[in-house]
């Protein structure tokens, strides 16, 4: 569908631009152009979709998009760049031969840019046929792949665009890159609709492409968003026609009240997975009076709170989330222990923790595994976290559970802190949170360990506690 | 499905404009509400989708369209207002009861309207299910019904978001009722972008209504534009955010310019039917060098130009369009006639460009031949439309007493237009015209499409011809 668009597109509005980076800007009719050449060049290499899942690896960010659309013209599957099980490789980067790795030459290159752009058909496909190849965030463990079909691929475009995106055309800007679930969702989605792509933007870049286009929308990581708040230059004015999502992990008050103040006051929060792209969205402000609200199920998507037994349970009460929709995969590659623990009972179940409230809306409070269990006190690592984050001399916070010297789990909160703080107004801080709370050892740390997402790294926090530990026993 | 849409958009802006008519405004919270409260009083009423296909035909127009969206909401297929087979109807006019009517009382209305506004049940809803019957003129003689499921009734939204109506969540004008087919798509398209519908205007309120909401899309026939710009206060200021949507390609160049100029350069076309929904678009300024230019297949749509044999014919040649999409219908209601194998021919004449783009010269049944000249009534129109004291003009044929047909165009003169400037005027076109007889008219006889009513033209005319010399 969405390469259909490109040509469409480029005849209709073909001096718009179609990609933008910080050194180029493309027009739909340049771009469509170059999809064109590059598809008739990769033809004419043998790419077809019988050479199975392709992945694309380009020195320009330009190059990669018009090699990812050059490849959906041809029906062929694409994956991400990390997926290191793709059938074939395509690379403009010298190095050695080898058989699942296809080298674009400079003299290649050259030629098949300079060549004449003849219009290259869609190639005819199955709805339900392989289109692209997605690698889940592995925050539980080894990165899996996620197979999505043309179909779903549309169905994920129509999914964002109901949801947040249909007022918006002007620049896109989606900094987790096309290799990312909501960025290859974002990519084909504003082609399909005539807007631009903005690729390979820094947080330095952002705010002069904000500055320079009118309207746009901005899709980015809370870490991303921490990053680009503090690249912003003085001066630099609130932009309200530019509409951020943030998503990947848990927006925290402090961080969405800053953003829209400082960035745009017209904020989301996206509640979504790679296995199944944005199931829940909610307006930015929500977080504020409930840390982790992620607003409503996004039309077509049904998403549901359940017990250890898979039984619903009733709004308030908290459980794993499960979610169902045109959008969600079928199942993992490859991977059919995983498939079978996550893909059931016609839902995906997402490992997240969360409830619903009486007006339909969603929170989510974590991941499952994160759950502690301190001595009968089930509690939710974000409780404490969001709780603390509010306090004036805390920069961050993460909360984890390290097994005690009896081996039962005992409370961990590493924080890092902003100025002088003691132990004392820390724990009188999270008194007012409302919630029992269990004994409580806290570590001073410069800055907390987090993914690329942003999401907090208990597993090293535990493994640097316990070597602590085991060091100050040994002294 | 769109009235799922419409309650996602209002919980996540409630307070965001939904439905502007003249006497009426209401948000996307209070759009919802008041659509599920209806949803509870037509179901109180006995209205299930077992009653069959419902048409709504209201004064209101703050009511036809909460009520078009209750029943959507109830998975009830509707039709047109005066869909002679519909099964039930809705009316808020007076009269005796009868079993396929449903007269909604102001004291119903009023209770509807104070009772508590609960989501209703979901209903069992295929995707394959009857959603909406559209009104075709049909490629032949007498109307055809054409019935369209949910699913491609939103298949026909995502061709509408690519083609026209992506980043467009202002305010979607649509004055009086154009087409009750597109109108309903349009609506149904509206509601699922979360942009605001503004309906029931008249033109002459149309310019400041542009003025004070937010701009968003004015979906217009090519006549109503015409008009539009006559009522269009001279100190209007252009308004670049506003789209201008023409939904049909025999919109006259010189018409295209002054809108461009005066109301937004942003200004499209679409060509469309219902039976294939819509299949071609293009930007309006192309027409100023090419008339007719109906811009490039949405994609999805494969558009061909054939001969009367089927065949497919060269670039540039005339012939009928033929229009193959996953959302061709696969038959009329109550029909034997369907189109054949996905294709549907549209019984509308045209021709491809080199560049890929179609140029709709008229319908084939209009078709003219003159002296054994062929002409398309539409280049005569356009010439004349291009005077300045021409409000309106249609162009027809009439067989003289020898029985060779004769061409006559019917003027909608503004004062001081004279016989021989309108004949200097068309001699200056760049295309061969015939010769034309003329008949001086207060109106020209359109139907609420706007779509000239020749056959009327045609019947006046032999009547006042039959009259004797004098009488």
């Amino acid at each position: 569908m969405f390469e259909a668009a490109v040509a469409f597109h480029a005849r209709v509005r073909p001096r718009a631009p179609a990609l933008v980076t910080p050194r180029r800007r493309v027009t739909y009719a340049e771009f469509n152009d170059d999809v064109n050449r590059y598809a008739a060049g990769l033809l004419a290499a043998g790419i077809t979709p019988q050479r199975g899942i392709v992945g694309v690896d380009a020195t320009l960010p330009y190059r990669v998009h018009v090699l990812l659309m050059a490849l959906a013209r041809l029906g062929v599957a694409s994956t991400t760049l990390r997926d290191g099980r793709a059938d074939l490789r395509i690379t403009d980067r010298t190095g050695s031969a080898d058989p699942t790795v296809l080298r674009l030459g400079r003299d290649w290159i050259a030629s098949v840019e300079g060549a004449p752009a003849v219009e290259v058909p869609s190639a005819p496909r199955e709805p339900e046929g392989l289109a692209r190849v997605l690698l889940s965030s592995g925050s539980t463990g080894e990165a899996r792949r996620v197979p999505l079909s043309w179909r779903r691929m549309e169905a994920r475009n129509l999914g964002a665009l109901a949801a947040y995106a249909s007022g918006r055309l002007g620049v896109w800007a989606v900094r987790t890159g096309v290799d990312s679930s909501l960025g290859y969702n974002l990519a084909t989605l504003a082609w399909s609709m005539g807007a631009a792509v903005a690729a390979d933007h820094g947080a330095a870049d952002l705010p002069v492409l904000m500055e320079r286009q009118p309207t746009g929308l901005l899709g980015l990581t809370p870490l991303q968003l921490r990053e680009l708040l503090d690249n912003l230059p003085a001066g630099f004015e609130l932009k309200p026609r530019w509409r951020v999502v943030v998503t990947g992990a848990v927006l925290a008050p402090a961080l969405a009240r800053e953003g829209r103040q400082r960035l745009s006051p017209d904020m989301h929060v996206i509640y979504g997975a790679t296995e199944v792209a944005g199931a829940a969205v909610g307006p930015a402000q929500r977080v504020e009076t409930t840390p982790g609200a992620v607003g409503w199920p996004v039309p077509g998507v049904t998403m549901e709170v359940v017990g250890p037994d898979g039984q619903r349970l009733p709004d308030g009460e908290t459980g794993e989330i499960r979610i169902r929709s045109d959008s969600v995969a079928e199942r993992f590659l490859d991977d059919p222990e995983a498939t079978g623990e996550a893909f059931r009972d016609g839902f995906f179940h997402s490992g997240d923790v969360g409830r619903r409230l009486p007006d339909g809306s969603f929170v989510i409070e974590g991941r499952a595994d994160d759950r502690m269990n301190l001595g009968g006190i089930k509690i939710m690592p974000s409780v404490l976290e969001n709780a603390l984050i509010e306090h004036p001399q805390v920069r961050d916070a993460a909360a984890f559970a390290v097994p005690g010297s009896d081996g039962a789990d005992e409370c961990w909160v590493a924080v890092s802190p902003d100025g002088e703080v003691t132990r004392e107004s820390l724990l009188q801080h999270l008194r007012r949170a409302g919630v029992r709370l269990p004994p409580i050892h806290f570590a001073w740390s410069e800055s907390i360990p987090r993914s690329d997402m942003g999401k907090i790294d208990r597993q090293a926090l535990r493994a640097q506690t316990l070597a602590a530990l085991r060091k100050s026993e040994g002294l | 499905m769109f009235d799922a849409d419409l309650a996602y958009h209002a919980r996540q802006r409630p307070r965001a404009p939904a439905l502007i008519t003249p006497g009426r405004r209401a948000s996307y919270a209070e759009l919802d509400a008041a659509v599920n409260r209806f949803a509870n009083g037509l179901l109180g009423l006995g209205v299930t989708p077992e009653r069959g296909v419902t048409a709504v035909e209201t004064g209101s127009a703050y009511h036809r369209h909460v009520l078009l969206a209750a029943l959507a909401r109830l998975g009830v297929a509707t039709t047109f207002p005066d869909d002679p087979a519909a099964d039930l109807r809705l009316s808020d006019g007076p009269g005796e009861p009868d079993e396929n009517i449903l007269r909604l009382t102001d004291e119903w209305i009023e209770a509807v309207e104070a009772s508590p506004p609960l989501p209703p049940r979901p209903p069992a809803r295929s995707p394959e299910g009857l959603a909406r019957v559209l009104r075709s003129a049909g490629p032949g003689a007498g109307m055809r019904r054409v019935p369209l499921s949910w699913a491609m009734l939103a298949a026909e939204g995502r061709r509408c978001i690519v083609a026209y109506a992506a980043g467009r969540q202002g305010t979607w004008v649509l004055p009086a009722v154009a087409e009750p087919g597109r109108t309903y798509l349009q609506t149904a398209l509206a509601w699922s972008l979360g942009a605001a519908l503004a309906v029931d205007f008249p033109l002459a309120d149309t310019p400041a209504l542009l003025e004070r909401e937010a701009p968003g899309l004015l979906v217009v026939t090519p006549h109503q534009l015409r008009s539009l710009l006559t009522v269009l206060p001279s100190a209007f200021r252009p308004i670049p955010d506003l789209r201008i949507l023409v939904t049909d390609a025999g919109l006259p160049p010189a018409v295209t310019r002054e809108a461009r100029l005066r109301l937004t350069p942003d200004v499209q076309v679409i060509y469309h039917t219902p039976e294939t929904g819509l299949a071609a678009s293009g930007p309006a300024s192309r027409l100023e060098n090419t008339p007719g230019v109906a811009g490039w297949p949405v994609p999805g749509v494969e558009i061909e130009v054939v001969d009367a044999d089927g065949g497919c014919v060269r670039d540039g040649v005339v012939g009928e369009i033929r229009i193959r999409s996953d959302g061709t219908c696969a038959g009329y209601l109550g029909a034997d006639a369907a189109p054949a194998d996905g294709a549907f021919l549209t019984g509308d004449l045209g021709r491809r460009l080199s560049d890929g783009s179609l140029v709709i010269a008229g319908r084939l049944s209009e078709r003219m031949t003159i002296g054994g000249v062929v002409v398309m009534p539409q280049l005569l129109e356009n010439a004349a439309l291009s005077h300045p004291d021409v409000r309106d003009a249609a162009a027809f044929a009439v067989p003289d007493a020898a029985g060779r047909m004769e061409c006559w165009m019917a003027i909608a003169p503004a004062e001081g237009l004279t016989r021989e400037s309108l004949i200097a005027h068309l001699a200056r076109s760049p295309q061969l015209l015939p010769e034309v007889r003329f008949a001086w008219t207060d109106a020209v006889p359109r139907d609420a499409a706007g779509r000239i009513e020749r056959e009327a033209l045609r019947a006046q005319v032999i009547a006042a011809l039959s009259q004797p010399a004098g009488a």
